[in-house]
C-alpha cells in the first residue's frame, strides 16, 4: 500500500471516529452511504480508465508534448487553459483525461492550468446549476473574473517547477 | 445517485468499445490486450483509494453541516468575509448540486457578492472532498500540493477582478 492510500484511509477514520463522539448519527448507514457510492461509481471509473488507455495508444504523443508539454511553456500553458474550459462533465471526465494527458507527456505547469479551467469556468455546471440557482448576472461576473485564474495558475506553476 | 449501472454507465462504455475497436484495428491486437493490461493495473491500484475517499465524502457532510457554514459566514464584512469564504469554500463538501443551494442560501441570508465569488472559486479550486477523491489518488502527492499551492491566492484574484468588473459596470451606468 502506498502513502496516497494510507493517509486516504487515516482521514477515513479521523472522520469516522469524529462523527462517532459527536455521536448525533448512526455511523453504519453513513458507511454503507460511502460504499454504496463507491460501488457505483467504481463500473464508470472502470471504463474511463480503460477508455482513457485507449485512446492514449492512438492519440499522436507527439502533437501533445509539442502543445502542452514540459517544454511548451507560456503558449502551453494559455493553449492548456483554453482546452480545459471547455472539458464538459465533472470529475469522473476530467480526471481520466488529466491522467491521459500527463501519460502522453503533457507537463505539469499546462496540467494545472487545464485542470484549473475546468474547476472554474466548468460550463456544464454554468448552465444546469449556477444560472439557474444564482442568475445571469452573478454567474457572468463570476465567469469574467475567472477567465485569468487558469493562467495565473499555471504561470506560477511554470515559476516555481 | 447514480446507479452502478445506468445510462451514463452506458455511454462510458460505448466510448470504451469504440476506442477499443479503433485501437484493435489501427494498432492490432497486441496494443489492444497490453493496453487493457495496464488498466488492470491502473485499476487495482486506484480503487483501494477510491473507496477510502467515498467514505471521507460520506463522513465530511454529516460533520459540516450547510446551516455551519452559513452561521461561520455570518455578520463578517470586507476583507474578513472574503478569507473566511474563501476558508469555507475549501472545506464545503459535495457536488455542485449541493454546493450551488448553499451559496444560494448564503446569498439570501445577506452575504456579499464578492465573498460569495471568493467561496464558490475556493470551493471549486481548493475543494478538498476533490482533491481526497480525485487529485490525490489519481495525480499523487506532488502534483496535488503544487496545484494547491498555485490555487490559493486564486478566490483573491477573482474576487480583486470581479470589484474591477462591477466598478466598471457602474461606473458605464
Amino acid at each position: 500500500m502506498d502513502m496516497g492510500t494510507i493517509l486516504l484511509w487515516a482521514i477515513a477514520i479521523a472522520l469516522i471516529v469524529q462523527a462517532k463522539r459527536k455521536a448525533c448519527h448512526a455511523i453504519w448507514p453513513v458507511f454503507r452511504q460511502g460504499l454504496t457510492s463507491f460501488i457505483a461509481i467504481l463500473p464508470r471509473f472502470v471504463m474511463a480508465v480503460v477508455t482513457a488507455g485507449f485512446l492514449g495508444k492512438l492519440l499522436p504523443g507527439d502533437l501533445i508534448v509539442s502543445l502542452i508539454g514540459g517544454e511548451s511553456g507560456l503558449g502551453g500553458v494559455f493553449l492548456a487553459s483554453l482546452l480545459g474550459g471547455f472539458v464538459p462533465g465533472g470529475p469522473l471526465i476530467s480526471f481520466p483525461i488529466v491522467v491521459l494527458l500527463r501519460d502522453m507527456g503533457a507537463g505539469l505547469p499546462q496540467l494545472i492550468a487545464f485542470l484549473t479551467a475546468w474547476s472554474v469556468l466548468a460550463l456544464h455546471r454554468v448552465l444546469m446549476y449556477e444560472s439557474a440557482l444564482m442568475g445571469w448576472r452573478f454567474s457572468v461576473t463570476r465567469l469574467a473574473s475567472s477567465l485569468i485564474l487558469a493562467p495565473i495558475a499555471g504561470v506560477a506553476a511554470l515559476l516555481i517547477v | 445517485m447514480h446507479r452502478a449501472i445506468g445510462t451514463s454507465f452506458w455511454v462510458f462504455f460505448a466510448l470504451a468499445a469504440a476506442s477499443g475497436t479503433a485501437c484493435w484495428i489501427v494498432l492490432g491486437p497486441d496494443a489492444f490486450w497490453r493496453s487493457l493490461g495496464e488498466d488492470v493495473a491502473l485499476v487495482i491500484e486506484l480503487a483501494p483509494k477510491l473507496a477510502g475517499a467515498a467514505q471521507v465524502a460520506a463522513f465530511v457532510p454529516i460533520l459540516l453541516s450547510g446551516e455551519m457554514v452559513s452561521r461561520m459566514l455570518g455578520d463578517h464584512a470586507g476583507l474578513r468575509a472574503i478569507a473566511i469564504a474563501a476558508g469555507i469554500g475549501a472545506v464545503t463538501p459535495g457536488g455542485p448540486i449541493t454546493s450551488f443551494p448553499l451559496v444560494a442560501a448564503l446569498r439570501a441570508a445577506g452575504s456579499g457578492e464578492l465573498a460569495l465569488i471568493a467561496f464558490v472559486t475556493s470551493w471549486s479550486t481548493l475543494g478538498m472532498q476533490r482533491i481526497l477523491m480525485w487529485e490525490l489518488p489519481l495525480m499523487g502527492e506532488h502534483f496535488t500540493l503544487l496545484r494547491i499551492l498555485v490555487s490559493i491566492p486564486l478566490p483573491f484574484v477573482a474576487v480583486g477582478m470581479a470589484m474591477m468588473i462591477v466598478r466598471h459596470g457602474s461606473g458605464r451606468a
